[in-house]
């Protein structure tokens, strides 16, 4: 990596550069650049938000019919003999 | 998944395999919607993924015996659901391995909105600070984020399922997936991508 990091390099590696995972001279400069620039700010703001919406989408609950229907079609393979 | 989860699960995993019924439920009611959500992911088909989580619950229920600890248990039975989908999917001649999707070239942002040199065109607009529990309360925000994730290419539709959706650590996904951590990051980046640009039509 270039110690000039382009914003479209640098967005490529935006999930990278914020879950850690550029060491050394890559992360350096990844971080330089990510707080030089204003409109590569603006853009890791949008996805810092999209992340955020995500991570707080209502996690999905297991239906109790769907739970019961399992629970009946366990004890209907139990039942059977395998082989 | 920390020491006292894979502690408490083992337990649980001990009373399954004891005949105590409760704890089955309990293992059901706790991961159903997950796996059904997951092989929604992989399948792309509501009657497949319904098909291919029955089957694997019967291959949990027969198998738990075997299951030896090596990785957290709901990383095991996500394993289980993609050799289901996998079995069902290869019949069908739609399935894509993980790896090669991420390994196919894909812009992350739009390379238009880059000079020749690599640098923005424009500033992109700043979205009003809101908590994303308020910008959820609108519908359209809601539905964009569920059109786009609709559309995701299936390993980065995968991906993003367990890491953003289900809230697993990435060292799971990689296990549960088989992919590389290099490969995860790449799926889960152009993933939340394309559900940014989605969210950024209807954004103020």
């Amino acid at each position: 990596m270039s110690l000039v990091l382009c914003c479209r390099d640098a967005m490529t590696r935006l999930t990278e550069g914020s879950e850690g995972a550029l060491a050394g001279a890559e992360g350096a400069t990844f971080a330089l650049h990510l707080t030089i620039c204003a409109r590569c700010k603006a853009y890791r703001t949008q996805l810092e938000t999209t992340v955020g919406v995500l991570r707080a989408m209502p996690r999905e609950e297991s239906e109790t019919e769907d739970v019961e229907a399992i629970l009946r079609l366990l004890g209907d393979t139990d039942a059977e003999p395998r082989g | 998944m920390g020491a006292a989860d894979r502690e408490q699960e083992g337990a649980l995993v001990g009373r399954i395999l004891a005949g105590d019924a409760a704890a089955l439920r309990l293992l059901i009611e706790r991961e159903h919607a997950t796996l059904l959500r997951f092989a929604r992911a992989i399948t792309r088909d509501d009657d497949l993924a319904q098909e291919v989580v029955q089957d694997a619950w019967i291959r949990i229920h027969r198998s738990l015996a075997t299951f030896e600890k090596r990785s957290s248990l709901r990383t095991w039975m996500a394993r289980i659901v993609i050799n289901r989908a996998k079995t069902l999917t290869v019949r069908a001649a739609r399935w894509v391995p993980f790896a090669e999707e991420a390994e196919a070239h894909e812009d992350a942002v739009d390379p238009a909105c880059f000079t020749p040199r690599g640098f923005w065109r424009e500033s992109p607009s700043r979205w009003h600070a809101e908590t994303p529990e308020r910008l959820l309360d609108r519908q359209q925000v809601t539905a964009a984020i569920q059109a786009e994730i609709a559309e995701l290419p299936t390993a980065q539709r995968a991906v993003l399922t367990l890491r953003d959706l289900e809230g697993w650590d990435s060292q799971e996904v990689c296990n549960a997936l088989e992919i590389s951590e290099s490969n995860q990051r790449v799926l889960l980046h152009r993933g939340r991508s394309r559900v940014r640009a989605g969210l950024a039509k209807v954004m103020p």
